[in-house]
Protein backbone atom coordinates (compact mmCIF):
# COMPACT_ATOMS: atom_id res chain seq x y z
CA UNK A 1 0.00 0.00 0.00
CA UNK A 2 1.13 3.49 -0.80
CA UNK A 3 2.00 5.60 2.17
CA UNK A 4 -1.08 7.41 3.48
CA UNK A 5 -1.05 10.97 2.29
CA UNK A 6 -2.43 13.90 4.23
CA UNK A 7 -5.77 15.42 3.37
CA UNK A 8 -5.87 18.58 1.35
CA UNK A 9 -5.91 21.87 3.22
CA UNK A 10 -9.60 22.29 4.08
CA UNK A 11 -9.85 25.84 2.80
CA UNK A 12 -8.27 24.86 -0.48
CA UNK A 13 -10.59 21.85 -0.72
CA UNK A 14 -13.49 24.23 0.00
CA UNK A 15 -12.49 26.52 -2.85
CA UNK A 16 -12.18 23.49 -5.14
CA UNK A 17 -15.62 22.24 -4.11
CA UNK A 18 -17.02 25.75 -4.56
CA UNK A 19 -15.62 25.91 -8.09
CA UNK A 20 -17.20 22.55 -8.92
CA UNK A 21 -20.51 23.86 -7.59
CA UNK A 22 -20.13 27.08 -9.57
CA UNK A 23 -19.34 25.10 -12.73
CA UNK A 24 -22.48 23.10 -12.14
CA UNK A 25 -24.57 26.26 -11.92
CA UNK A 26 -22.87 27.84 -14.92
CA UNK A 27 -23.18 24.79 -17.13
CA UNK A 28 -26.51 23.30 -16.12
CA UNK A 29 -28.29 25.90 -13.99
CA UNK A 30 -28.56 23.60 -11.00
CA UNK A 31 -26.45 22.81 -7.99
CA UNK A 32 -25.13 19.55 -6.60
CA UNK A 33 -27.15 16.84 -4.95
CA UNK A 34 -27.00 13.37 -3.54
CA UNK A 35 -30.18 12.26 -1.82
CA UNK A 36 -32.18 12.80 -5.01
CA UNK A 37 -30.16 10.07 -6.68
CA UNK A 38 -30.86 7.69 -3.81
CA UNK A 39 -34.54 8.41 -4.25
CA UNK A 40 -34.26 7.59 -7.96
CA UNK A 41 -32.70 4.26 -7.03
CA UNK A 42 -35.56 3.56 -4.63
CA UNK A 43 -38.21 4.60 -7.14
CA UNK A 44 -36.79 2.45 -9.91
CA UNK A 45 -36.41 -0.47 -7.53
CA UNK A 46 -39.99 -0.22 -6.35
CA UNK A 47 -41.12 0.18 -9.94
CA UNK A 48 -39.42 -3.08 -10.92
CA UNK A 49 -40.99 -5.02 -8.07
CA UNK A 50 -44.47 -3.50 -8.01
CA UNK A 51 -45.27 -1.19 -10.94
CA UNK A 52 -48.90 -0.68 -9.93
CA UNK A 53 -47.81 0.35 -6.44
CA UNK A 54 -45.73 3.14 -7.96
CA UNK A 55 -48.54 4.62 -10.01
CA UNK A 56 -50.90 4.47 -7.03
CA UNK A 57 -48.54 6.18 -4.63
CA UNK A 58 -48.69 9.95 -4.33
CA UNK A 59 -44.95 10.00 -3.74
CA UNK A 60 -43.40 7.54 -6.21
CA UNK A 61 -45.66 8.49 -9.09
CA UNK A 62 -44.17 11.99 -9.13
CA UNK A 63 -40.80 10.64 -10.19
CA UNK A 64 -41.59 8.18 -12.96
CA UNK A 65 -42.24 9.08 -16.55
CA UNK A 66 -43.14 7.11 -19.64
CA UNK A 67 -40.01 7.93 -21.62
CA UNK A 68 -37.06 7.54 -19.33
CA UNK A 69 -36.04 5.32 -16.48
CA UNK A 70 -35.72 7.17 -13.17
CA UNK A 71 -32.11 6.01 -13.18
CA UNK A 72 -31.28 7.99 -16.29
CA UNK A 73 -31.43 11.33 -14.55
CA UNK A 74 -28.98 14.10 -13.90
CA UNK A 75 -28.50 13.39 -10.20
CA UNK A 76 -27.95 9.66 -10.64
CA UNK A 77 -25.22 10.29 -13.18
CA UNK A 78 -23.72 12.95 -10.93
CA UNK A 79 -23.64 10.63 -7.92
CA UNK A 80 -22.10 7.93 -10.09
CA UNK A 81 -19.41 10.52 -10.80
CA UNK A 82 -19.01 11.11 -7.05
CA UNK A 83 -18.38 7.40 -6.59
CA UNK A 84 -15.69 7.33 -9.27
CA UNK A 85 -14.22 10.70 -8.26
CA UNK A 86 -13.98 9.60 -4.64
CA UNK A 87 -12.34 6.36 -5.69
CA UNK A 88 -9.75 8.17 -7.85
CA UNK A 89 -8.94 10.55 -5.02
CA UNK A 90 -8.67 7.70 -2.54
CA UNK A 91 -6.37 5.79 -4.90
CA UNK A 92 -4.11 8.79 -5.44
CA UNK A 93 -3.81 9.42 -1.73
CA UNK A 94 -3.54 5.76 -0.78
CA UNK A 95 -6.66 5.61 1.29
CA UNK A 96 -8.34 2.63 -0.36
CA UNK A 97 -9.22 -0.39 1.75
CA UNK A 98 -12.20 -2.07 3.35
CA UNK A 99 -12.67 -0.94 6.90
CA UNK A 100 -15.22 0.00 9.51
CA UNK A 101 -14.29 3.32 10.98
CA UNK A 102 -15.25 3.64 14.62
CA UNK A 103 -14.18 4.85 18.01
CA UNK A 104 -12.09 2.25 19.83
CA UNK A 105 -14.68 2.36 22.61
CA UNK A 106 -17.39 0.69 20.55
CA UNK A 107 -17.70 -2.51 18.58
CA UNK A 108 -18.01 -2.80 14.81
CA UNK A 109 -21.49 -4.12 15.28
CA UNK A 110 -22.60 -1.08 17.25
CA UNK A 111 -21.02 1.27 14.71
CA UNK A 112 -22.83 -0.44 11.83
CA UNK A 113 -26.20 -0.44 13.62
CA UNK A 114 -25.83 3.25 14.32
CA UNK A 115 -24.75 3.90 10.71
CA UNK A 116 -27.91 2.18 9.48
CA UNK A 117 -30.15 4.13 11.87
CA UNK A 118 -28.42 7.38 10.96
CA UNK A 119 -28.77 6.59 7.28
CA UNK A 120 -32.46 5.86 7.68
CA UNK A 121 -32.99 9.16 9.52
CA UNK A 122 -31.03 11.05 6.91
CA UNK A 123 -32.87 9.36 4.06
CA UNK A 124 -36.22 10.13 5.60
CA UNK A 125 -35.30 13.71 6.51
CA UNK A 126 -33.88 14.46 3.09
CA UNK A 127 -37.19 13.53 1.48
CA UNK A 128 -39.22 15.62 3.91
CA UNK A 129 -36.79 18.53 3.67
CA UNK A 130 -36.49 18.33 -0.13
CA UNK A 131 -32.77 17.78 -0.23
CA UNK A 132 -29.75 16.94 1.85
CA UNK A 133 -26.61 18.75 2.93
CA UNK A 134 -25.44 19.11 -0.68
CA UNK A 135 -28.71 19.71 -2.52
CA UNK A 136 -30.54 21.86 -0.01
CA UNK A 137 -27.96 23.35 2.33
CA UNK A 138 -24.83 23.84 0.18
CA UNK A 139 -26.38 24.56 -3.21
CA UNK A 140 -29.22 26.45 -1.55
CA UNK A 141 -26.83 28.72 0.31
CA UNK A 142 -24.83 29.42 -2.82
CA UNK A 143 -27.92 30.88 -4.51
CA UNK A 144 -28.81 32.68 -1.25
CA UNK A 145 -32.11 30.84 -0.95
CA UNK A 146 -33.95 31.08 2.35
CA UNK A 147 -34.60 27.33 2.24
CA UNK A 148 -30.85 26.69 2.02
CA UNK A 149 -30.00 28.75 5.09
CA UNK A 150 -32.89 27.31 7.09
CA UNK A 151 -32.02 23.70 6.23
CA UNK A 152 -28.34 24.29 6.95
CA UNK A 153 -29.08 25.73 10.39
CA UNK A 154 -31.57 22.95 11.18
CA UNK A 155 -29.08 20.19 10.25
CA UNK A 156 -26.03 21.58 12.03
CA UNK A 157 -28.01 22.96 14.97
CA UNK A 158 -29.61 19.59 15.67
CA UNK A 159 -26.36 17.70 15.25
CA UNK A 160 -24.66 20.04 17.74
CA UNK A 161 -27.56 19.78 20.17
CA UNK A 162 -27.51 15.98 20.11
CA UNK A 163 -23.71 15.59 20.00
CA UNK A 164 -23.41 15.14 23.75
CA UNK A 165 -25.70 12.09 23.79
CA UNK A 166 -23.75 10.22 21.14
CA UNK A 167 -20.24 11.19 22.25
CA UNK A 168 -19.30 7.61 23.07
CA UNK A 169 -19.66 6.67 19.41
CA UNK A 170 -17.10 9.17 18.31
CA UNK A 171 -14.66 10.28 21.03
CA UNK B 1 -0.19 30.43 8.18
CA UNK B 2 0.50 32.98 5.48
CA UNK B 3 -1.62 31.40 2.77
CA UNK B 4 -4.60 31.45 5.11
CA UNK B 5 -4.28 35.15 5.73
CA UNK B 6 -3.95 35.65 1.99
CA UNK B 7 -7.07 33.60 1.25
CA UNK B 8 -9.01 35.53 3.89
CA UNK B 9 -7.94 38.84 2.41
CA UNK B 10 -8.82 37.75 -1.13
CA UNK B 11 -12.28 36.46 -0.20
CA UNK B 12 -13.15 39.37 2.06
CA UNK B 13 -12.10 41.94 -0.52
CA UNK B 14 -13.93 40.08 -3.31
CA UNK B 15 -17.09 40.08 -1.24
CA UNK B 16 -16.59 43.74 -0.41
CA UNK B 17 -16.44 44.44 -4.15
CA UNK B 18 -19.56 42.31 -4.63
CA UNK B 19 -21.29 44.36 -1.95
CA UNK B 20 -20.37 47.63 -3.61
CA UNK B 21 -21.27 46.65 -7.17
CA UNK B 22 -24.77 47.61 -8.20
CA UNK B 23 -27.08 44.66 -8.48
CA UNK B 24 -28.20 43.66 -11.92
CA UNK B 25 -31.16 41.54 -12.78
CA UNK B 26 -30.49 39.06 -15.53
CA UNK B 27 -33.65 37.10 -15.75
CA UNK B 28 -35.69 35.98 -18.70
CA UNK B 29 -37.92 33.42 -17.16
CA UNK B 30 -41.57 32.71 -17.55
CA UNK B 31 -43.17 32.33 -14.17
CA UNK B 32 -45.63 29.55 -13.52
CA UNK B 33 -49.18 30.46 -12.58
CA UNK B 34 -48.48 29.21 -9.05
CA UNK B 35 -45.55 31.53 -8.65
CA UNK B 36 -47.58 34.51 -9.83
CA UNK B 37 -50.43 33.60 -7.50
CA UNK B 38 -47.97 33.44 -4.65
CA UNK B 39 -46.71 36.86 -5.60
CA UNK B 40 -50.27 38.15 -5.45
CA UNK B 41 -50.87 36.47 -2.11
CA UNK B 42 -47.72 38.00 -0.72
CA UNK B 43 -48.85 41.41 -2.00
CA UNK B 44 -45.79 41.81 -4.22
CA UNK B 45 -47.84 42.89 -7.23
CA UNK B 46 -50.57 44.76 -5.41
CA UNK B 47 -51.12 48.50 -5.26
CA UNK B 48 -53.29 49.60 -2.35
CA UNK B 49 -55.99 52.23 -2.59
CA UNK B 50 -53.85 54.74 -0.75
CA UNK B 51 -50.83 54.09 -2.95
CA UNK B 52 -53.05 54.76 -5.95
CA UNK B 53 -54.26 57.96 -4.31
CA UNK B 54 -50.67 59.19 -4.20
CA UNK B 55 -50.23 58.33 -7.87
CA UNK B 56 -53.36 60.26 -8.79
CA UNK B 57 -52.61 63.31 -6.65
CA UNK B 58 -49.04 63.55 -7.88
CA UNK B 59 -50.08 62.70 -11.43
CA UNK B 60 -47.08 60.41 -11.32
CA UNK B 61 -45.97 59.89 -14.93
CA UNK B 62 -44.26 56.61 -14.15
CA UNK B 63 -47.63 54.93 -13.69
CA UNK B 64 -50.25 54.07 -16.24
CA UNK B 65 -53.75 53.15 -15.14
CA UNK B 66 -55.39 50.48 -17.28
CA UNK B 67 -59.15 50.00 -17.05
CA UNK B 68 -60.03 46.45 -18.00
CA UNK B 69 -63.81 46.86 -18.03
CA UNK B 70 -65.97 47.22 -21.10
CA UNK B 71 -65.94 50.41 -23.15
CA UNK B 72 -69.39 51.44 -21.91
CA UNK B 73 -68.44 51.06 -18.28
CA UNK B 74 -65.30 53.05 -19.02
CA UNK B 75 -67.41 55.81 -20.58
CA UNK B 76 -69.57 55.89 -17.48
CA UNK B 77 -66.72 56.37 -15.12
CA UNK B 78 -62.95 55.84 -14.99
CA UNK B 79 -59.96 57.00 -13.02
CA UNK B 80 -58.38 60.22 -14.22
CA UNK B 81 -55.73 59.48 -16.79
CA UNK B 82 -56.71 55.85 -17.22
CA UNK B 83 -56.82 54.17 -20.60
CA UNK B 84 -59.35 51.52 -21.52
CA UNK B 85 -58.15 48.10 -22.62
CA UNK B 86 -61.10 45.71 -22.32
CA UNK B 87 -59.93 42.44 -20.79
CA UNK B 88 -60.56 40.35 -23.90
CA UNK B 89 -58.40 42.57 -26.08
CA UNK B 90 -55.49 42.73 -23.65
CA UNK B 91 -53.24 40.46 -25.66
CA UNK B 92 -54.20 41.73 -29.11
CA UNK B 93 -51.68 43.41 -31.33
CA UNK B 94 -53.02 46.87 -30.61
CA UNK B 95 -52.44 46.72 -26.92
CA UNK B 96 -49.64 44.26 -26.23
CA UNK B 97 -47.06 47.01 -26.46
CA UNK B 98 -48.69 48.66 -23.47
CA UNK B 99 -48.41 45.65 -21.22
CA UNK B 100 -45.04 44.29 -22.36
CA UNK B 101 -42.72 47.23 -21.86
CA UNK B 102 -39.96 48.52 -19.63
CA UNK B 103 -40.91 52.18 -19.35
CA UNK B 104 -43.75 52.50 -16.90
CA UNK B 105 -45.64 50.63 -14.24
CA UNK B 106 -49.13 49.59 -15.23
CA UNK B 107 -51.89 49.36 -12.67
CA UNK B 108 -54.74 47.11 -13.78
CA UNK B 109 -58.16 47.65 -12.30
CA UNK B 110 -61.68 46.39 -12.71
CA UNK B 111 -64.81 46.67 -10.58
CA UNK B 112 -63.82 44.00 -8.09
CA UNK B 113 -60.42 42.41 -7.87
CA UNK B 114 -60.79 39.24 -9.89
CA UNK B 115 -60.69 40.40 -13.51
CA UNK B 116 -57.62 42.53 -12.90
CA UNK B 117 -56.09 39.67 -10.91
CA UNK B 118 -56.49 37.34 -13.88
CA UNK B 119 -54.91 39.88 -16.19
CA UNK B 120 -52.00 40.16 -13.80
CA UNK B 121 -51.46 36.39 -13.67
CA UNK B 122 -51.58 36.17 -17.46
CA UNK B 123 -49.12 38.99 -18.02
CA UNK B 124 -46.69 38.03 -15.27
CA UNK B 125 -46.74 34.45 -16.45
CA UNK B 126 -45.59 35.57 -19.86
CA UNK B 127 -42.69 37.36 -18.22
CA UNK B 128 -44.08 40.86 -18.78
CA UNK B 129 -42.73 43.00 -16.01
CA UNK B 130 -44.03 46.24 -14.54
CA UNK B 131 -47.66 45.19 -14.25
CA UNK B 132 -49.52 45.58 -10.98
CA UNK B 133 -53.07 45.31 -9.78
CA UNK B 134 -55.26 47.64 -7.74
CA UNK B 135 -56.17 45.78 -4.59
CA UNK B 136 -59.95 45.40 -4.29
CA UNK B 137 -60.60 47.26 -7.53
CA UNK B 138 -62.83 50.28 -8.04
CA UNK B 139 -65.33 49.11 -5.44
CA UNK B 140 -62.85 49.09 -2.61
CA UNK B 141 -61.33 52.34 -3.81
CA UNK B 142 -64.67 54.11 -3.56
CA UNK B 143 -65.41 52.64 -0.16
CA UNK B 144 -62.05 53.55 1.23
CA UNK B 145 -61.05 56.78 -0.45
CA UNK B 146 -63.85 58.55 -2.26
CA UNK B 147 -66.34 57.96 0.53
CA UNK B 148 -63.74 58.15 3.24
CA UNK B 149 -65.02 59.10 6.66
CA UNK B 150 -63.12 61.35 8.97
CA UNK B 151 -61.40 59.33 11.66
CA UNK B 152 -62.43 60.10 15.27
CA UNK B 153 -60.42 62.72 17.11
CA UNK B 154 -58.68 60.14 19.23
CA UNK B 155 -57.20 58.36 16.19
CA UNK B 156 -53.46 58.77 15.78
CA UNK B 157 -51.80 61.30 13.55
CA UNK B 158 -51.04 58.73 10.88
CA UNK B 159 -54.71 58.01 10.32
CA UNK B 160 -55.50 61.67 10.05
CA UNK B 161 -52.74 62.10 7.55
CA UNK B 162 -54.12 59.26 5.41
CA UNK B 163 -57.54 60.86 5.64
CA UNK B 164 -56.11 64.18 4.45
CA UNK B 165 -54.59 62.51 1.42
CA UNK B 166 -57.85 60.75 0.67
CA UNK B 167 -59.69 64.04 0.99
CA UNK B 168 -57.23 65.61 -1.42
CA UNK B 169 -57.87 62.85 -3.92
CA UNK B 170 -61.60 63.34 -3.75
CA UNK B 171 -61.40 66.51 -5.79
CA UNK B 172 -60.72 64.27 -8.74
CA UNK B 173 -63.91 62.34 -8.17
CA UNK B 174 -66.39 64.80 -6.71
CA UNK B 175 -67.51 68.24 -7.80
CA UNK B 176 -67.53 68.40 -11.54
CA UNK B 177 -65.10 67.59 -14.25
CA UNK B 178 -61.78 67.77 -12.54
CA UNK B 179 -60.50 64.90 -14.62
CA UNK B 180 -57.31 65.86 -16.40
CA UNK B 181 -57.24 63.85 -19.59
CA UNK B 182 -54.19 61.91 -20.54
CA UNK B 183 -53.00 63.79 -23.58
CA UNK B 184 -49.37 62.85 -23.61
CA UNK B 185 -49.39 59.26 -24.67
CA UNK B 186 -46.00 57.77 -25.13
CA UNK B 187 -45.55 55.35 -27.99
CA UNK B 188 -44.07 52.19 -26.66
CA UNK B 189 -42.22 49.65 -28.70
CA UNK B 190 -43.06 46.01 -28.10
CA UNK B 191 -40.43 43.76 -26.60
CA UNK B 192 -40.05 40.22 -27.91
CA UNK B 193 -41.90 37.63 -25.88
CA UNK B 194 -39.65 35.45 -23.76
CA UNK B 195 -40.01 31.74 -23.62
CA UNK B 196 -37.49 30.29 -21.24
CA UNK B 197 -38.09 27.96 -18.38
CA UNK B 198 -36.42 27.50 -15.08
CA UNK B 199 -34.40 24.30 -14.72
CA UNK B 200 -35.27 21.50 -12.37
CA UNK B 201 -32.97 21.20 -9.45
CA UNK B 202 -32.36 20.37 -5.86
CA UNK B 203 -32.86 16.90 -4.60
CA UNK B 204 -36.62 16.87 -4.92
CA UNK C 1 -24.70 33.70 -21.53
CA UNK C 2 -25.00 30.87 -19.06
CA UNK C 3 -26.26 28.53 -17.83
CA UNK C 4 -24.99 26.95 -21.01
CA UNK C 5 -27.12 23.85 -21.33
CA UNK C 6 -30.65 25.24 -20.80
CA UNK C 7 -29.90 28.47 -22.66
CA UNK C 8 -28.50 26.83 -25.76
CA UNK C 9 -30.80 23.83 -25.56
CA UNK C 10 -27.98 21.30 -25.59
CA UNK C 11 -28.94 17.65 -25.82
CA UNK C 12 -29.94 15.61 -22.80
CA UNK C 13 -27.15 13.08 -23.41
CA UNK C 14 -24.46 15.75 -23.14
CA UNK C 15 -26.16 17.09 -20.03
CA UNK C 16 -25.87 13.66 -18.44
CA UNK C 17 -22.22 13.44 -19.42
CA UNK C 18 -21.61 16.80 -17.80
CA UNK C 19 -23.46 15.56 -14.71
CA UNK C 20 -20.99 12.70 -14.53
CA UNK C 21 -17.98 14.98 -14.94
CA UNK C 22 -19.27 17.41 -12.30
CA UNK C 23 -19.84 14.40 -10.04
CA UNK C 24 -16.22 13.36 -10.57
CA UNK C 25 -15.09 16.78 -9.37
CA UNK C 26 -17.54 16.72 -6.48
CA UNK C 27 -16.40 13.29 -5.31
CA UNK C 28 -12.74 14.16 -5.74
CA UNK C 29 -13.08 17.38 -3.74
CA UNK C 30 -15.04 15.66 -0.96
CA UNK C 31 -12.55 12.84 -0.64
CA UNK C 32 -9.51 15.13 -0.72
CA UNK C 33 -11.11 17.24 2.01
CA UNK C 34 -11.40 14.16 4.17
CA UNK C 35 -15.16 13.83 4.03
CA UNK C 36 -14.73 10.11 3.46
CA UNK C 37 -14.03 9.69 7.15
CA UNK C 38 -16.96 9.68 9.55
CA UNK C 39 -14.80 10.49 12.54
CA UNK C 40 -13.40 13.51 10.75
CA UNK C 41 -16.95 14.64 9.91
CA UNK C 42 -18.13 14.06 13.46
CA UNK C 43 -15.14 16.01 14.78
CA UNK C 44 -17.07 19.12 13.83
CA UNK C 45 -19.58 18.50 16.62
CA UNK C 46 -16.97 17.80 19.32
CA UNK C 47 -14.58 20.54 18.26
CA UNK C 48 -11.50 18.40 17.59
CA UNK C 49 -11.69 18.77 13.81
CA UNK C 50 -13.75 21.47 12.15
CA UNK C 51 -12.95 20.53 8.56
CA UNK C 52 -16.68 20.32 7.80
CA UNK C 53 -17.23 23.95 8.76
CA UNK C 54 -14.19 25.12 6.81
CA UNK C 55 -14.94 23.20 3.63
CA UNK C 56 -18.68 23.74 3.68
CA UNK C 57 -18.56 27.49 4.16
CA UNK C 58 -15.57 28.10 1.89
CA UNK C 59 -17.35 26.19 -0.87
CA UNK C 60 -20.65 28.00 -0.37
CA UNK C 61 -18.90 31.38 -0.34
CA UNK C 62 -16.85 30.60 -3.44
CA UNK C 63 -19.91 29.60 -5.43
CA UNK C 64 -21.97 32.47 -4.00
CA UNK C 65 -19.40 35.11 -5.00
CA UNK C 66 -18.85 33.40 -8.35
CA UNK C 67 -22.55 33.61 -9.15
CA UNK C 68 -22.72 37.26 -8.10
CA UNK C 69 -19.82 38.19 -10.36
CA UNK C 70 -21.11 36.09 -13.28
CA UNK C 71 -24.43 37.85 -12.88
CA UNK C 72 -22.74 41.25 -12.80
CA UNK C 73 -20.81 40.46 -15.97
CA UNK C 74 -24.08 39.32 -17.58
CA UNK C 75 -22.64 35.89 -18.14
CA UNK C 76 -25.44 34.00 -16.42
CA UNK C 77 -29.22 34.24 -16.45
CA UNK C 78 -30.13 34.15 -12.78
CA UNK C 79 -33.79 33.62 -13.64
CA UNK C 80 -33.00 30.14 -14.93
CA UNK C 81 -30.82 29.10 -11.99
CA UNK C 82 -32.64 26.78 -9.64
CA UNK C 83 -33.48 28.38 -6.30
CA UNK C 84 -34.69 25.95 -3.68
CA UNK C 85 -38.36 26.02 -2.88
CA UNK C 86 -39.21 26.89 0.67
CA UNK C 87 -41.90 25.03 2.55
CA UNK C 88 -41.49 26.37 6.06
CA UNK C 89 -42.36 23.35 8.21
CA UNK C 90 -40.95 20.60 6.05
CA UNK C 91 -37.60 22.39 5.65
CA UNK C 92 -37.22 22.76 9.41
CA UNK C 93 -38.53 19.33 10.46
CA UNK C 94 -36.62 17.64 7.62
CA UNK C 95 -33.46 19.49 8.64
CA UNK C 96 -33.83 18.47 12.28
CA UNK C 97 -34.25 14.81 11.33
CA UNK C 98 -31.24 15.04 9.02
CA UNK C 99 -29.20 16.61 11.82
CA UNK C 100 -30.06 13.66 14.06
CA UNK C 101 -29.10 11.30 11.25
CA UNK C 102 -25.79 13.11 10.87
CA UNK C 103 -24.69 12.71 14.48
CA UNK C 104 -25.99 9.13 14.75
CA UNK C 105 -24.71 7.87 11.41
CA UNK C 106 -21.71 10.10 10.90
CA UNK C 107 -22.32 10.84 7.24
CA UNK C 108 -24.62 12.73 4.95
CA UNK C 109 -25.72 11.20 1.63
CA UNK C 110 -23.00 12.83 -0.50
CA UNK C 111 -20.15 11.99 1.85
CA UNK C 112 -21.41 8.44 2.39
CA UNK C 113 -21.16 7.72 -1.35
CA UNK C 114 -17.68 9.17 -1.37
CA UNK C 115 -16.63 7.12 1.67
CA UNK C 116 -18.17 3.96 0.29
CA UNK C 117 -16.06 4.51 -2.84
CA UNK C 118 -12.85 4.06 -0.87
CA UNK C 119 -14.13 1.02 0.97
CA UNK C 120 -15.66 2.28 4.21
CA UNK C 121 -18.11 -0.41 5.25
CA UNK C 122 -19.93 1.88 7.68
CA UNK C 123 -20.65 4.22 4.76
CA UNK C 124 -22.10 1.36 2.71
CA UNK C 125 -24.38 0.47 5.60
CA UNK C 126 -25.32 4.14 5.91
CA UNK C 127 -26.36 4.17 2.23
CA UNK C 128 -28.44 1.04 2.80
CA UNK C 129 -30.11 2.76 5.74
CA UNK C 130 -30.80 5.83 3.63
CA UNK C 131 -32.53 3.76 0.98
CA UNK C 132 -34.69 2.19 3.69
CA UNK C 133 -35.45 5.62 5.09
CA UNK C 134 -36.56 6.82 1.67
CA UNK C 135 -38.72 3.71 1.18
CA UNK C 136 -40.27 4.34 4.58
CA UNK C 137 -41.05 7.92 3.57
CA UNK C 138 -42.49 6.73 0.26
CA UNK C 139 -44.67 4.06 1.87
CA UNK C 140 -46.02 6.38 4.54
CA UNK C 141 -46.19 9.44 2.32
CA UNK C 142 -49.87 10.02 3.07
CA UNK C 143 -49.03 10.53 6.75
CA UNK C 144 -46.62 13.35 5.98
CA UNK C 145 -48.27 14.79 2.91
CA UNK C 146 -49.87 17.65 4.80
CA UNK C 147 -46.66 18.60 6.59
CA UNK C 148 -44.70 18.12 3.35
CA UNK C 149 -46.82 20.62 1.44
CA UNK C 150 -47.66 23.07 4.20
CA UNK C 151 -46.85 26.78 3.93
CA UNK C 152 -45.22 26.89 0.52
CA UNK C 153 -43.87 30.37 0.01
CA UNK C 154 -42.19 29.99 -3.36
CA UNK C 155 -38.45 30.24 -3.89
CA UNK C 156 -37.49 33.24 -1.81
CA UNK C 157 -33.93 34.52 -1.68
CA UNK C 158 -32.65 35.60 1.71
CA UNK C 159 -31.33 38.81 0.18
CA UNK C 160 -34.84 39.76 -0.94
CA UNK C 161 -36.38 38.76 2.39
CA UNK C 162 -33.90 40.93 4.29
CA UNK C 163 -34.11 43.62 1.62
CA UNK C 164 -30.38 43.57 0.99
CA UNK C 165 -28.36 43.47 -2.19
CA UNK C 166 -27.01 39.99 -2.96
CA UNK C 167 -23.48 41.30 -2.58
CA UNK C 168 -24.12 42.82 0.84
CA UNK C 169 -25.58 39.55 2.10
CA UNK C 170 -22.57 37.69 0.69
CA UNK C 171 -20.27 40.06 2.56
CA UNK C 172 -22.18 39.40 5.78
CA UNK C 173 -21.90 35.64 5.23
CA UNK C 174 -18.17 35.99 4.59
CA UNK C 175 -17.60 38.04 7.73
CA UNK C 176 -19.62 35.51 9.72
CA UNK C 177 -17.65 32.64 8.22
CA UNK C 178 -14.29 34.26 9.02
CA UNK C 179 -15.39 34.71 12.63
CA UNK C 180 -16.56 31.09 12.77
CA UNK C 181 -13.27 29.85 11.27
CA UNK C 182 -11.35 31.79 13.87
CA UNK C 183 -13.47 30.46 16.75
CA UNK C 184 -13.37 26.97 15.24
CA UNK C 185 -9.60 26.91 15.08
CA UNK C 186 -9.47 27.96 18.71
CA UNK C 187 -11.82 25.08 19.46
CA UNK C 188 -9.57 22.68 17.54
CA UNK C 189 -6.72 23.61 19.88
CA UNK C 190 -8.87 23.46 23.00
CA UNK C 191 -10.58 20.13 22.23
CA UNK C 192 -7.51 18.71 20.56
CA UNK C 193 -7.59 14.91 20.21
CA UNK C 194 -4.33 13.81 18.69
CA UNK C 195 -5.24 10.17 19.16
CA UNK C 196 -8.22 10.54 16.83
CA UNK C 197 -6.53 12.86 14.34
CA UNK C 198 -3.74 10.30 13.92
CA UNK C 199 -6.18 7.53 13.08
CA UNK C 200 -8.34 9.32 10.52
Amino acid sequence: MIKKRKYMNPYLAGVLLGLVLLASFYLTGRGLGASGAMKSVVVSGVEKIAPSHVSNSGFYSKYVSEEASPLKTWLVLEVFGVLIGGFISGAISGRLGLKVERSPKITNRRRLIFAAIGGALFGFGSQLGRGCTSGAALSGMAVLSVAGFVTMMAIFGTAFALAYFFRKNWI
Amino acid sequence: MKSRVLLTIVIVSLSAIAAILPQKKNSSVQLSADEVLQGINLGTYKISSDQLTEVIINQDPSYMLIDLRSASEFEDYHFPGAINIPFDSLFTENWIMYIDQDLRNNIFYSNGGSLAGQALVLTRQRGFKNNFVLEGGLNEYFDKVVNAEEPPGIADAQEHKIYQRRKAAQQYFKGGEALPENDTEIMIKPIPVRKKKMVQGGCS
Amino acid sequence: MGPIIPVFGISEELNLLIAFIIGLGFGFALEQAGFSSSRKLAGMFYGYDITVLKVFFTAAITAMLGLIFLNYLEMIDMGIIYVNQYYIQSAIVGGVIMGAGFIVGGFCPGTSVCAAAIGKIDAMVFIGGSLLGIIFFGETYSWWEELYNKNFIGSPKLSNTLNLKDGVLALLVVVMAVIMFWLGEKAEKRFNRDDIIKEI
